[in-house]
């Protein structure tokens, strides 16, 4: 027979097992099984400093802005660093999401025919305030300047010149270099060059105002050793980056050469229009650009051509343009300006090279690593990146920087080099945790 | 600066998986405390599920148990190259088993068993780095088993039941589109899953020390049809994924063979061993089969390859006076889950069990038993090769149970 006492036991027992349920207990992963202690190896990542172009610098959506800004390459190797002992990384931020009023963004709306699409268009003005001089709260550790060439870097009074460096420069007469040694680092990422050819290639291989030439080969070599000079004279140690080739960047492969699409009757009416023209054969269906770029004759892109991301669709569409009316030669790049770009960047990551060596300095292949994720993708943690415009997830709406996952990726790269290079174990960012291109 | 114009886009194709089968080794309250041995053990009705061939060699001529369990996962991940965790959120599951058998002459007894034989319940933390595989996933079935048992001698019996299984599935994987916002976009699997099965044994005691058991329970396919699909993403991108679409897609359990004794070594004293194998093996790939399917929403097959698998159980029993039991037990279970395809809803590595219950008995037919549980799988460095989705997992279940045992 059951007893008080051994019923009241009875419910101990269920108490007791309740308890160990509701305590129940984690499972915690052994902290020996991931190896060496994190460390940042042979390097002191005590000050850090950021040097060169639009690539640290956060510019995304053709804008630099605060939020880009804080997911910017040198930004997210910086926080990651800071786990090995780096101090605190000062951005010269804005203040918000407009920067200088260049960002764009994705809208849904009708294009000149009616159907709905997503477009790219501007992100909108803000109220100025991202131009006040910030400069007097520095020093800042990035001095990633959007627009800044090689040469650039080592200019007195540049802010002069350059809006983005004229709000944070800490005096009127520096250059971007006089205040990276404020920071006196000791350790720096540099990432330079990409400006010297991209500017070029945005506008088409034209050259005049605000469109500038390539740098020659002298004076980026000049300016880069300069540069690295300046920032090892005090035996920082860092990394250095080199130049994507651009077709890597959507920026030129998104648009094919022969979007124009026209039925039997637009091609016949074309087939006069152009009839004393010896180059230009037009048919039904896909038809290449027609482009103006000097010739005698109006003539048709080349399948290898480049035709820029920011052609106005609508009037290639509505309004004859690329067909009708010739493209004008800043819209091309044209076989002969792909090679000289394509010569100049395989010069500047030659030099690049050959200093990283001179200097002890790490190379961060991005060339590689953007062909890569252009040719064959990336697999990260269960999407695959490429370069494709918007869906890639890679690179941003202006065709040209990533996006702040992008970014991630990128600095996660960049962190296995300086694990690699300097016997370092940096954790890596989690890249899921940034963003790629906002849907509306 | 650069000015924008239109231009048209496409969509990422979100890649799915249901869950992974889990036994969920939540039977028999007794079985459990002894290690979830069972094969070669005369505990009551539940031998409708561990051994359909020893209900008609039970003592008595009607026996009822019923089982609820309360039952605890956690999962841990840690990435080490980024030193990140995540874990899982608390959830408790409550398996059941009920059971009743009636020797109908003196030859033949019929029964009826009803559990839960596998399930899985992962819930990651929101924001976890894998949700771009897997956010949640939700497995529970239910086997109706209705059984017919035959005493061939007072030695040897056999038995066979046929399984009719119901359940639910559902899975969530956030899709990588996000508004300014960052408000979440994912897509939600989920549906009934239905399944037939067989599960048939042999128990043989040839004295009053040994008995030995064999048993053979052929793997249900929970196939599931006409599955609901619930994708949300921002406004602009809703037309690139179908509107109604539903879907279908099978989890292939495994056919099970089951080895095992017991000995009364003395009065009090009862030892135990179970040798499970499992071919797992049949679940090769995930395939989800979409409806509708647009371009960039395709269907879905994910390579897996799962193992076979072996487990070997342990446990004994003492009783301590007219009406105390004791049951202890041990097992190890090996893990079906392939390392280089290792998918985050099915955490998992070898298991370590450990068993502990006793049973009270009231009277000569009515007793009530207890159990409790841990499940311990050892760390596993598993990698999803096709998603280069790497890390460290560990999991841990704790089970309570309590169940009711009626024997006339």
């Amino acid at each position: 027979m059951m007893t008080l006492f051994s019923l009241h036991r009875t419910w101990l027992f269920v108490a007791a097992g309740a308890t160990v349920l509701l305590s129940a207990c984690e499972p915690e992963i052994k902290p020996n099984t991931s190896g060496k202690p994190f460390s940042s190896g042979k390097t002191n990542v005590t000050r850090i400093v950021s040097v060169g172009g639009d690539y640290l610098s956060g510019m995304t959506d053709n804008e630099q802005f605060k939020s880009g800004q804080e997911s910017s390459v040198a930004a997210i190797v910086a926080g990651q660093l800071r786990k090995v002992g780096a101090g605190v990384f000062r951005q010269p931020l804005m203040f918000d999401e407009y920067g200088l009023d260049t960002r764009v963004r994705l809208s849904r709306q009708n294009d000149c025919l009616g159907n709905e699409e997503l477009t790219v268009i501007p992100y909108g003005i803000g109220d100025g305030r991202n131009s006040q001089n910030i400069g007097p709260n520095g020093p800042y550790n990035n001095l990633a300047v959007p627009d800044a060439r090689v040469a650039d870097l080592n200019t007195n009074s540049y802010g002069g010149s350059n809006p983005y460096f004229a709000r944070f420069a800490s005096k009127t007469t520096s250059s971007i270099m006089d205040d990276a040694q404020l920071i006196d680092p000791t350790f720096f990422m540099l990432w330079a060059g990409d400006r010297d050819v991209y500017g070029y290639a945005e506008n088409g291989g034209n050259v005049g105002l605000n469109a500038p030439s390539i740098t020659s080969v002298t004076n980026f070599r000049n300016n880069l050793e300069t540069t690295i000079q300046k920032l090892v004279s005090r035996g920082a140690k860092g990394v250095i980056a080199n130049i994507p080739s651009i077709s890597s960047l959507p920026f030129y492969t998104t648009i094919p050469y022969d979007a124009i699409e026209l039925t039997a009757d637009q091609a016949d009416q074309l087939n006069l229009i152009y009839a004393a023209n010896p180059n230009l054969v037009f048919r039904e269906g896909k038809n290449p650009f027609v482009i103006n770029d000097g010739g005698v004759f109006a003539r048709f892109a080349r399948p290898s051509e480049y035709i820029r991301i920011t052609i106005n669709l609508d009037s290639v569409k509505c309004k004859g343009y690329g067909s009708f009316t010739a493209l004008p030669d800043q819209e091309v790049l044209s076989d002969n300006e792909i090679a000289d770009v394509n010569q100049a960047i395989e010069r500047f990551n030659g030099i690049i090279n050959e200093l990283g060596v001179k200097y002890g300095v790490p190379v961060f292949d991005a060339n590689t690593l953007f062909a890569n994720i252009n040719r064959v993708g990336i697999n990260f943690d269960g999407i695959t990146y490429n370069n494709q415009f918007v869906i890639g997830g890679f690179i941003s709406l202006d065709g040209v920087h990533p996006t702040k996952r992008g970014n991630a990726i990128i600095a996660n790269e960049i962190i296995k080099l300086i694990n690699d290079r300097y016997a370092a174990k940096v954790p890596l960012c989690d890249i899921n945790l940034y963003p790629t291109v906002e849907i509306p | 600066m650069l000015r924008f114009c239109k231009v048209l886009i496409l969509f990422f194709a979100p890649v799915a998986a249901l869950a992974g089968g889990f036994d969920i080794n939540l039977q028999g309250i007794r079985q459990q405390g002894m290690g979830n041995t069972g094969t070669g053990l005369l505990q009551g009705s539940s031998s409708l599920f561990y051994n359909p061939g020893a209900v008609s060699l039970l003592k008595g001529n009607f026996h009822f148990q019923g089982g609820a369990n309360i039952s605890a996962f956690n999962a841990v991940y840690y990435d080490p190259v980024s030193d990140i965790t995540a874990r899982t959120k608390d959830r408790y599951t409550f398996p059941f088993s009920v059971y009743a058998d009636a020797r109908v002459s003196k030859f033949m007894s019929v029964g009826m068993a009803v559990y839960n034989p596998n399930g899985v319940d992962i819930y990651w933390d929101n924001n976890w780095k894998g949700r771009f595989l897997v956010q949640n996933t939700h497995l529970q079935t239910t086997n109706f088993q209705p059984t017919v048992s035959f005493k061939l001698s007072d030695k040897l019996g056999i038995g066979a039941g046929f399984i009719y299984s119901v359940g639910t599935a559902q899975f969530t994987r956030d899709i990588p589109v996000s508004d300014a916002s960052g408000s979440r976009s994912f897509i939600e699997l989920s549906g009934k899953t239905t399944g037939i099965g067989l599960n048939a044994g042999v128990f043989f005691k040839p004295d009053d020390v040994w008995r030995f058991g064999f048993s053979f329970r052929k793997g249900v396919n929970y196939k599931i049809e006409n599955g609901d699909v619930v994708i949300t993403v921002p406004p602009s991108v809703q037309s690139f994924f179908p509107e109604n679409t539903k879907f279908s897609g099978a989890i292939p359990g495994p056919d099970v063979y089951n080895v095992g004794f017991s000995a009364q070594l003395s009065k009090r004293f009862l030892i135990a061993g179970d040798v499970n194998y499992q071919t797992w093996s049949s679940f090769k790939r995930q395939d989800i089969d979409f409806t509708e399917n647009t371009a960039e929403f395709e269907d879905i097959s994910q390579p897996v390859f799962w193992k076979n698998t072996t487990s070997l159980r342990i446990g004994a029993q003492y009783l301590r006076s007219c009406c105390l039991s004791f049951r202890a037990g041990a097992a190890f279970e090996q893990s079906p889950v392939n390392r280089v395809y290792y998918f985050p809803d099915m955490a998992d590595g070898n298991r370590f069990t450990f068993h502990a219950g006793f049973t009270y008995d009231f009277d000569d037919h009515w007793s009530v038993d207890l159990a409790s549980m841990l499940i311990e799988t050892k760390q596993v460095e598993g990698n999803y090769s096709p998603s280069g989705f790497r890390g460290v997992y560990k999991t841990r279940t704790v089970v309570g149970s309590f169940g009711i045992s009626y024997v006339f």
